[in-house]
């Protein structure tokens, strides 16, 4: 495949959910992305109308794991044009890939390579404001956007590229990554880092003087109440965010009248 | 300052299409567009401590499939700009802001679910065109499905902007209670804490990688 086609359909495919629609999700989208080579293929306007009609159907992955399928679904249309036989029509292709790359794309990207980054951020953010100089405060959204981005980027042109060469054996190759391991160790290292954050902020906020709260004639730390929250979150961390975003602002509002 | 609002609030705007409708750079994560938005107005560091504070509490809401979940971009900015413009450097301004861009969040998701309703009828128009030959309607659609989405987003920010400010202005003004202020000032150290303690509640079922359970 031309270089200039790949880079066309990798800057075409940040728009995939630009219209995205309860009835049919990415559909118009992923048309959008492929129209072009659509448009070069079938010169003919009436075949050219059945090639863009296979596309207007149900369509939803995840938007970095597009890439694999855009890839595949061009090769096959580039063999319909041509006259050579397909082994899996391209709409197939598309109800096919989209459940299980959405599965590998969600777990590894959403649930741990953002995450993983964002805790890396937040870490930053900590030591930042309590150790070093707040100066220099910059540096975290800069660190976070940079270094979700090489790999998201990296990622999608080279899935794309990839996949047209290897068309079926990309999913093989993906197997082989190994990305549930791959997800472990980042998860497992994400662990020990936030702990890392949060070790800091109990360090800076906890202790010291000026942290010192009056409870039945003691003084007892501040970190007292950190590990009675953390406690709480803790059991109770299966509830909503929002409810439990309200409690610790009832939390903090007890402790205030109570004069601790 | 309504000028400063309508540029913040198409800012913001832009920002929060990278949820789903372009791009997903992950510049609308609190962590990013908190700080990002702070060094605008001049506190990158309340923005900083507002994002990581949504960024920790909200860390599993993403939109998977049909999903559509809290925008967290939308409450980040509110509160951040809230809290940056109206009274500088305040822990217990930003800590109130932060409570109340929370449920200005929640309405415009209902917003946001109406929009992408309308997307469906933008769909068939194009499913129409394309049918009679009209294949322009394919980019032309989804262009206007991105700016429809801007445009009604920056919107919300502006009106609740103002709202939320008049509110804000509103309640400082009068003499509130001294522990209701000590109260906000405490959850600003306590809403980390307790942000910390969602993320690890996410680890309770880690497996860690060469070690056997």
């Amino acid at each position: 495949m031309k270089k200039n086609i790949v880079r066309g359909l990798f800057f075409r495919s940040f728009f995939l959910q630009a219209l995205w629609n309860f009835e049919r999700l990415q559909n118009i989208g992923f048309l959008y992305i492929i129209y072009p080579v659509i448009a070069g293929l079938y010169k003919d306007k009436e075949k050219r109308k059945q090639a863009l009609l296979r596309h207007i159907g149900f369509f939803n992955t995840n938007p970095y794991m597009a890439s694999v399928i855009i890839a595949m679904v061009v090769t096959a249309e580039q063999n319909i044009a041509e006259g050579k036989p397909v082994s899996v029509k391209p709409e197939a292709i598309k109800s096919m890939m989209a459940g299980p790359v959405a599965a590998i794309g969600d777990s590894f990207f959403w649930g741990t390579w953002r995450p993983f980054v964002s805790f890396v951020a937040i870490f930053l953010s900590v030591l930042l404001i309590n150790i070093f100089d707040i100066n220099y405060l910059w540096i975290v959204p800069v660190w976070f956007i940079v270094l979700y981005n090489i790999v998201h980027l990296a990622f999608r042109y080279w899935a794309l590229s990839v996949s047209f060469s290897l068309n079926e054996k990309m999913i093989e190759l993906i197997a082989k990554l190994e990305i549930s391991f791959i997800g472990d160790v980042f998860r497992s290292i994400g662990l020990f880092i936030i702990v890392a954050a949060l070790f800091f902020y109990v360090y800076s906020f906890g202790f010291g003087p000026t942290t010192l709260i009056s409870f039945i004639n003691y003084d007892i730390p501040e970190a007292i109440i950190f590990g009675l929250i953390l406690l709480i979150t803790f059991l109770f961390g299966n509830t909503k965010p929002v409810i439990l975003f309200y409690c610790a602002l009832i939390f903090s509002f007890i402790f205030a009248y109570l004069g601790l | 300052m309504i000028i400063n609002y309508m540029a913040l609030s198409f800012l913001a705007a832009v920002f929060s299409s990278d949820i789903t409708m372009f791009g997903q750079f992950m510049i609308s994560r609190p962590i990013f567009c908190g700080p990002f938005f702070g060094f605008l107005l001049g506190d990158i560091h309340t923005g900083l401590w507002l994002g990581m504070i949504v960024e920790m509490v909200w860390i599993n809401a993403i939109p998977l499939g049909c999903a559509v979940p809290v925008d967290l971009t939308f409450m980040t900015i509110l509160s951040v700009i809230w809290s940056t413009v109206l009274f500088r450097g305040s822990q217990e301004i930003a800590v109130f802001a932060l409570a109340l861009a929370v449920p200005f969040a929640y309405i415009y998701k209902e917003v946001d679910f109406a929009g992408r309703l309308f997307n469906t009828k933008v769909m068939h128009w194009v499913e129409h065109g394309i049918k009679n030959g009209k294949e322009k309607r394919i980019s032309k659609g989804l262009f206007f499905g991105l700016l429809f989405f801007i445009l009604r987003t920056a919107l919300m920010y502006f009106l609740f902007l103002l709202l939320g400010s008049i509110i804000i202005k509103k309640v400082f003004a009068t003499d509130i209670p001294i522990y209701i202020v000590l109260a906000l000032k405490k959850a600003w150290y306590y809403l980390p804490v307790f942000g910390f303690g969602m993320v690890l509640n996410n680890f309770k079922n880690i497996k860690i990688p060469f070690i056997k359970r």
